[in-house]
């Protein structure tokens, strides 16, 4: 085996001499991920929030209604509102800490009751473009309340502010003609406004399961993401045959007493080994981003290790079966791409056409993404991976089998 | 010890090697001088076991290369033509790498390793990668990478090729000192001066067939003292040869058309005048001579009518 260690020495030692090729290896597919992620919305992250400061220099009946709207539950997770005072909310908006500021002038109610103009001042942040628009966006739909309610309830409405402003509270009597009042205008106005009631039935689904969110577009393309990583990073390693062929090294080496399944199982060491580096090199930002569990990362990275090996000996049987070098970088890279497509590599299967889905599953890196993406999303435990990582170990042995016997008898001999 | 019996070698309708036959000695260089294409490269694979020979055996100590090959690599040390070294790595680590290839490791390895960089005079540029070395340094470690494991049989493939004078000197060096540590080298060239000046055995190989083998006093002697001269211009060709073989019974006619003439005959340079008017007398016309004292390559001549480069 001192021979095996060898080559797998020399071939940690030849990446370790071209950090480029390697730091390649990892970036293509970050950036072909990010741009995906990107493209198709993401969907991974916290949700931007609007955070908007409401000044209210009025402090009345009427534009305290204006506050707790903001304060509503169908606003929450779209817009924070805080009340400040409004010096304090321009000092902060001068620090960029909020989206907006909000300040109701003094008079604000008095001129809703009296049906007079007035303007409220929204200060948006111009450092932000989306979230100070969805504030202004909101606060345009709300001020078409006040202006219908008025329309409407104009009378009652000041009957009522004045009632609030007098010393006394209103009597019985006037309480009653206001109720009547009120109650009148909505009967003849419910046809128009009151939409038929449909009765909605909430059915429990038959499953007890809580329906809980489902996993981020982000986090179903990072499996496909690493397994891109692992198809660019094997494909480039089988062509080291081809180098050593073209410099020589494998036609001195079949020369000397070592079988060559050994400097076959060197190459396959290495391999698995900087899959690993390179898979654990991802995992950092993709465990950080996503808030995986640290407790997922030894098995799926030995499962990583495993495939990248099994994914050499494929890539190394087409370069070790073709005429030329040429035709093995071709035909590799014409099968990589398909299969990375299908595989879920470019989009995860569940963003697929149910029958492309069904033969990405079928393709060995879509297989392998599948088994990452269950581990990752908890649909799956540690016995699937461990299963899993000992079919491709068992696909492996059998392929280095063949890759040695063709690499020993015709490919290293051919030179 | 290397014995090679009836080697033959086909690929398909082209017969590479024809029955060759030699044995090498322990401690002695071996030559086998050809020119390229002659079968030197096909000879050396089929006893390197890179290459199945079609017919015959190779012994290599004992060891039969296809029965026993295993025992028979152990042995061997193969220095191939091209350079064939991990251009990334260094000098150390090409050695460490080629001699765990051969089963060295631990301490055995590291010394070893260590003892090569001297003899290709490279410790001290032990630790830069290959790629910066000069073509003659490549060539050294080339030459240490196939004795780093210490082999009793040594292989050498045309060494030499594209070596600056100094460097070649210095790998011959290194070769005359392996046999003389005792191991058999076989040494495959097409520079006749260095056949001549390292082998103490060739054989002499053209188109797949070995054509002489001795020592070089004993293909000396199956050339004789005669000189060859080589003429070009026009000839009558019946007419020059009932001349030459007039002026002298023993000049031999190694080549003859109407362009050139070759001929092998004693004393050239003193019969040179009279040469020169015999055949101005049968209408010749003479453009460019010379004239090659007796040598491997005037015997390549005398067996081939041919130069050793052409």
């Amino acid at each position: 085996m001192g021979f095996t260690f060898a080559v797998f020495k020399k071939e940690l030692q030849l990446r370790r001499r071209d950090p480029f090729a390697f730091f390649l290896w990892l970036l293509i597919p970050l950036v072909i991920g990010g741009l995906i992620t990107s493209i198709s919305g993401g969907g991974g992250g916290p949700q931007p929030v609007a955070s908007l400061l409401i000044a209210d220099n009025d402090n009345t009946f009427v534009s305290g209604l204006v506050n707790t709207v903001f304060q509503q539950d169908q606003f929450t997770g779209l817009i924070i509102a805080e009340t400040v005072t409004e010096e304090e909310g321009r000092t902060r908006m001068g620090d960029g800490g909020a989206s907006a500021l909000l300040i109701i002038p003094r008079g604000f109610g008095d001129a809703v009751i009296n049906d007079t103009p007035i303007a409220l001042e929204l200060l948006a942040n111009p450092s932000q473009r989306i979230l100070p628009k969805i504030a202004e966006e909101t606060l345009g739909l709300l001020i078409h309340i006040p202006f219908y309610a008025q329309r409407i309830f104009g009378p009652e409405i000041r009957e009522i502010a004045a009632a609030t402003g007098a010393d006394a509270p209103p009597g019985n009597t006037t309480v009653a003609a206001l109720s009547t009042g009120i109650n009148e205008k909505i009967t003849k106005m419910g046809g128009y406004i009151f939409p038929p009631v449909i009765a909605v039935k909430i059915a429990e689904p038959e499953s007890a399961e809580k329906t809980t969110p489902g996993p981020s577009f982000a986090l179903l393309f990072f499996p496909g993401i690493l397994l891109m990583t692992l198809m660019f990073f094997t494909q480039g390693m089988s062509d080291s045959f081809w180098q050593e062929r073209e410099q020589r090294t494998l036609t001195r080496i079949a020369t000397a007493p070592r079988p060559l399944w050994q400097m076959m199982l060197g190459k396959l060491l290495a391999v698995a080994t900087l899959s690993g580096i390179a898979v654990g090199v991802l995992y950092i930002p993709g465990f950080a981003y996503h808030g995986l569990s640290p407790a997922l990362a030894p098995l799926s990275l030995l499962f990583c290790m495993i495939s990248g090996a099994a994914l050499f000996l494929i890539m190394s049987l087409i370069q070790l079966f073709s005429p030329s070098r040429r035709a093995g970088s071709l035909i590799s890279f014409l099968l990589i791409f398909p299969l990375m497509m299908l595989g879920g590599s470019f989009f995860p299967t569940e963003a697929m056409p149910g029958w492309m889905a069904v033969i990405g599953k079928l393709t060995p890196n879509g297989y392998m993404v599948e088994v990452l993406k269950g581990y990752f999303i908890g649909n799956t435990g540690a016995a699937a991976i461990l299963t899993a990582t000992a079919i491709f170990a068992a696909i492996a042995l059998l392929l280095m089998v063949i890759a040695g016997w063709r690499l020993d008898r015709h490919f290293a001999r051919a030179a | 010890m290397i014995e090679v019996d009836k080697l033959r070698k086909e690929f398909g309708s082209l017969t590479a090697v024809a029955d060759v036959s030699f044995t090498a000695e322990s401690g002695k260089i071996f030559g086998l001088l050809g020119p390229n294409g002659a079968g030197k490269s096909t000879t050396i694979g089929c006893i390197s076991g890179l290459i199945k020979p079609s017919q015959g055996t190779v012994r290599v100590m004992g060891h039969d290369v296809l029965t026993d090959s295993v025992k028979a690599r152990q042995v061997l040390g193969v220095v191939p033509q091209e350079l064939a070294l991990y251009d990334d790595l260094s000098a150390r680590e090409n050695l460490s790498y080629w001699g765990a290839a051969y089963g060295l490791g631990g301490t055995a390895l590291k010394s070893r390793v260590q003892e090569v960089l001297g003899v290709i005079g490279l410790a001290d540029r032990a630790k830069e990668a290959v790629k910066k070395f000069s073509g003659g340094m490549k060539r050294r470690l080339n030459f240490g990478c196939g004795i780093v494991h210490g082999p009793r049989v040594l292989l050498l493939d045309e060494p030499t090729v594209g070596v600056d004078p100094q460097s070649r000197e210095r790998l011959l060096d290194m070769v005359r000192n392996q046999a003389r540590a005792g191991a058999t080298v076989l040494y495959t060239t097409h520079y006749m001066e260095e056949a001549e000046n390292l082998c103490d055995r060739i054989a002499v190989i053209d188109h797949g067939s070995v054509i002489a083998k001795g020592t070089l006093s004993e293909l000396r002697a199956m050339m004789g003292e005669r000189d060859i001269v080589k003429f070009s211009g026009s000839f009558h060709p019946e007419k020059t040869r009932v001349a030459l073989t007039g002026f002298d019974s023993r000049t031999e006619i190694i080549h003859l058309d109407n362009d050139s003439l070759h001929f092998g005959i004693e004393h050239a340079a003193r019969q040179l005048s009279g040469i020169f008017a015999l055949l101005k007398e049968t209408g010749a016309e003479i453009r460019e001579t010379s004239l090659i004292q007796p040598s491997l390559e005037s015997l390549f001549i005398k067996l081939t009518g041919k130069e050793l480069r052409e």
